[in-house]
């Protein structure tokens, strides 16, 4: 039987059986072996990852009736929407251990990594709307299995409403698309885009944007991430604040290069405009937060108008694709870092306060330490990821002729730098409240050193990292 | 006589504005996951009239419709198990009784 080539989807396979098995276990375990489906989804996401990084060195090639591409930037993507999820999952664990939703959280994670995965390699429209789906429901259901919170309930709500509102707006957009041009596969929809009506061109670019730019959190449809970000609890928001954004960015990435060529309809300028707007808002608004979680939903607001910047520039310039993925790749690792230890301090005192912070470096110096590592980091201090992913993403502005938005980040980067300063100055500087305690499990410690060792290497090594994005450039088109 | 295409469009752009409408008019949860239920029955109609005129003989188009469609349950089932969550905790479910988290 033609088009279905099982062989080049392991990785969504193993991912899909794992779901598969976690449903039911979820439901059984009881007692100590409620760790139980954590353990497996750790096991399943290994084994996921490392079928993924075979494919790597494959050559470029359609599968499924040309629905399903098999090339170097879905692969690249998958390893880490995969990785990005494996290190979600040790915080995610550890915090729930004990608690309700202990052996359902890490179903919903599978889930909605196999949802990512699978729209980084999307071809098809069809395919498009439900991996997305697959990844926004799952999100929901992680957000509101925190334990019975009033905040937590209303984060769900308002996640859900939004989420479902854009993702609707988005696919209405794509059956535009499939009018102008008759096909659902993104290559045929590039060769036949050319010669349709402009207007309408621009009519679903626009309302397919609005999907992507709720996944990425871009401005004008950021309203749900603070809100959100502030209600789920601390290691759920670092897991939703990384992959949907990866995810979101793959399939931003793909749809822009393949159905878009030659940047039809003028969508650099619109997505360059769009990071300007997004980095500039978020960080304002992070000038004036009081709390880790909602200033670091304002941060990761304008870390995704950064990544923008090589979105913007991803037809006309080489090195956009291997930069949005290193940036994409350090965030992962600074911001899990962070939300590492917010988990940690809310778990105990049940709150996330900026002042709850201070005293920190005297009662956890280890701790405090890594978390200043994680902020400096994002706010861009060399010699750490952040800094090198940040010079790499203005490259490629100046080279591909946007020195406007060029000189609009750096002065964007250097306001940051205060409010991510603040945290680190309540650390070391001012005296304790009261006593700190902070929550203990094994899985912090390794998510934390996992993930710092990440921001260290990249910053300090990059070149081999360098040498694995660069298979981004090959993409199916 | 036939109708044609545009005719079709207009009907899915006018339950798609009604739908925009009622996710943000209505207050309370459940009509507003009505108001997404319109929205997805616009795409629906869009495809199926897109299907039609442009290409008859492709059926990829009819496929991409019933799929909306079982996006529109999944929406329900997830959107109504939420809604159950909510009002067990607050026993409301008007989104104006939901506005703790600001700033």
């Amino acid at each position: 039987m033609k088009c279905l080539e099982l062989w080049a989807v392991g990785p969504e396979l193993a991912l899909g059986l794992m779901c598969l098995l976690l449903v039911p276990l979820a439901g059984f375990v009881r007692g100590k072996w409620r760790s139980l489906p954590s353990i497996v989804a750790g096991f399943g996401l290994t084994a996921a990852l490392i079928l993924t990084a075979r494919m790597l060195p494959w050559s470029g090639q359609e599968v499924f009736c040309g629905t399903y591409a098999v090339d170097g930037f879905g692969t690249v993507f998958k390893v880490l929407i995969i990785g990005s999820a494996l290190l979600a999952l040790l915080p995610i664990a550890a915090y729930f251990r004990g608690r309700d939703a202990e052996p359902h959280a890490p179903v919903a994670l599978t889930f909605a990594t196999l949802g990512g995965v699978g729209l980084a390699g999307s071809l098809d429209l069809g395919l498009i709307v439900l991996f997305l789906q697959m990844l926004s429901t799952a999100s929901y259901l992680l957000v509101g299995m925190t334990r019975g919170g009033k905040r937590a309930n209303e984060a769900t709500m308002k996640y859900f409403i939004y989420g479902a509102v854009a993702l609707a707006v988005m696919a209405y957009g794509l059956t535009f698309l499939y009018g102008l041009t008759g096909s659902l596969s993104l290559t045929e929809i590039g060769m036949a885009l050319s010669g349709a009506d402009p207007v309408w061109v621009w009519v679903a670019l626009s309302l397919v944007l609005v999907g992507y730019a709720f996944e990425i959190t871009a401005v004008p449809f950021q309203f749900w991430a603070p809100d959100v970000y502030a209600g789920a609890s601390a290691p759920v928001t670092g897991f939703i604040s990384v992959l949907p954004k990866i995810a979101g960015f793959a399939g931003l990435l793909r749809l822009m290069l393949v159905a878009f060529p030659d940047g039809l309809a003028g969508w650099p300028t619109l997505i360059a405009v769009l990071a300007a707007v997004t980095m500039a808002l978020g960080n304002l608004a992070a000038l004036r937060q009081t709390h880790l979680k909602r200033l670091l939903a304002y941060s990761s607001i304008a870390q995704a108008g950064y990544i923008l910047i090589a979105v913007a520039v991803s037809g006309t310039v080489d090195g956009a694709l291997p930069a949005t993925g290193y940036y994409l790749a350090a965030y992962t690792f600074m911001n899990l870092a962070a939300f590492t230890v917010v988990a940690q301090l809310e778990r105990v005192s049940g709150q996330d306060a900026l002042t709850g912070l201070r005293g920190l470096s005297k009662t956890a110096p280890g701790t405090a330490a890594l978390l200043t590592l994680a902020l400096l980091s994002l706010a861009g201090i060399p010699p750490l990821a952040g800094f090198l992913g940040k010079v790499l993403l203005l490259q490629v502005a100046l080279s591909g002729g946007l020195t406007w938005l060029a000189v609009f980040a750096a002065l964007n980067m250097v306001i940051g730098l205060y409010y991510y300063l603040r945290p680190v100055v309540e650390m070391y500087l001012r005296a304790p409240e009261g006593e700190i305690r902070l929550h203990v499990q094994p899985g912090y410690p390794w998510a934390l050193g996992l993930t710092t060792l990440g921001t260290l290497l990249l910053g300090l090594w990059p070149a081999p990292v360098l040498a694995l994005l660069a298979n981004l450039t090959r993409l199916l088109r | 006589m036939t109708l044609p295409l545009s005719a079709y469009l207009i009907v899915a752009a006018l339950l798609f504005g009604i739908g925009i409408y009622t996710v943000v008019a209505q207050r309370s949860a459940v009509m507003v996951l009505m108001g997404v239920e319109l929205l997805l029955n616009a795409i629906g109609l869009n495809l199926i009239a897109f299907w039609r005129y442009v290409r008859p003989d492709d059926y990829s188009g009819q496929i991409f419709t019933i799929l909306i469609v079982t996006v529109g349950a999944i929406e329900m089932a997830v959107g109504l198990a939420i809604m159950m969550l909510l009002y067990r905790n607050r026993q409301t479910q008007q989104v104006d009784d939901y506005q703790e988290l600001k700033g």
